[in-house]
């Protein structure tokens, strides 16, 4: 029997990334409102889950980086699909493979993994510079798409 | 004055963090879980939750080549030593993106860059045969040694942590 009918899927979906977009709204970093939402889904304390995602906020610490809704949502992917057994050799490539598959989905909406480039235009190195790129809605854009991508990539993995 | 932490186990010698970093990326754990899982012990971080959380960071961030798995797992380690889970402590968030941003100009003043691909010469999209060459050369231990050297002497600097 297909689930692909069933109505309450799509609303779950929204709800998440619903959370994650309220989240960033609320102050968190792109990382945060990710792994604030999606760790304590898959056995991280939520506290844990704020701290372990707050140095990755402005492309990890502010330099530019890989964008921290990438980034939480691999740390996401690790822990629904990773393993701590270094024999296990089948879920580490797995985890990779639906890392890839987000990167991938990613990039094909947003055009980048990278914090500077999605974000050209603003910088994060000032307050008044974070505030303008708060304003400008593109974080929030970012959050949803990510959230929406993970939450699909979790529920064809069947992790969620 | 930053809130006590009464989590933080403090009979850890940070002083060995670095080696049991190197020891456990010898295992064949990959550069972030092996920061991640060695520091992590400081803050009672389960092994089996730090090495999850730290696995889609192998390889310059899912074997993209990206950002260093030892510089995400380092920013991984200075978010559970500094950072909050509260919105307004505006002090440590941005403590925390200094502390990172600090670890970041360490890093890449010792080693060149933050880039897994610069740092071991690899390019983008690696095949598993690439990624045990990268394994095989023994590159990865000094960068594992260095990065766990530069997150000692930041966590050392912090008063509140010895």
């Amino acid at each position: 029997l297909s689930n692909s009918t069933n109505p309450a899927e799509p609303a779950q979906s929204n709800n998440l990334s619903q959370i994650a977009v309220e989240q960033g709204r609320a102050g968190c970093s792109c990382s945060e409102a990710i792994l604030s939402v999606f760790g304590p889904l898959l056995g991280l304390p939520s506290e844990t889950a704020m701290k372990l995602a707050s140095g990755f906020g402005g492309g990890m610490g502010l330099m530019g980086e890989t964008c921290g809704a990438v980034t939480a949502s691999f740390m996401a992917l690790g822990l629904a699909l990773g393993t701590h057994d270094v024999t296990d050799t089948y879920s580490r490539q797995n985890t990779y493979v639906m890392i890839g598959e987000f990167a991938d989905r990613f990039k094909g909406k947003l055009g980048s993994l990278n914090c500077r480039e999605l974000c050209v235009g603003h910088t994060m190195a000032t307050p008044e510079g974070a505030k303008a790129l708060r304003a400008s809605g593109r974080p929030e854009q970012i959050i949803r798409i990510a959230s929406e991508i993970l939450d699909q990539i979790l529920n064809e993995a069947r992790a969620i | 004055m930053m809130a006590d932490a009464p989590h933080r186990t403090r009979t850890i010698d940070i002083s060995s963090l670095s080696k049991i970093a190197v020891e456990k990326s010898r295992q064949g754990f990959s550069c972030s879980e092996a920061i991640l899982v060695a520091f992590g012990t400081l803050f009672d971080l389960p092994d089996d939750l730090a090495i999850k959380i730290a696995s889609g960071f192998r390889g310059g961030i899912g074997l993209l080549g990206e950002t260093c798995g030892v510089v995400t797992g380092g920013a991984l380690v200075l978010g559970l030593a500094f950072g909050t889970p509260d919105l307004k402590d505006t002090f440590s968030r941005e403590h925390t993106y200094l502390q990172v941003g600090e670890f970041g100009e360490r890093f890449k003043s010792r080693l060149g860059s933050l880039s897994c691909r610069e740092l071991c010469g690899m390019r983008e999209n690696y095949t598993p045969e690439e990624a045990k060459a990268v394994r095989d050369s023994g590159r990865h231990y000094q960068i594992v040694k260095t990065g766990a050297e530069i997150l000692e002497a930041i966590l050392k600097n912090e008063h509140d942590f010895l």
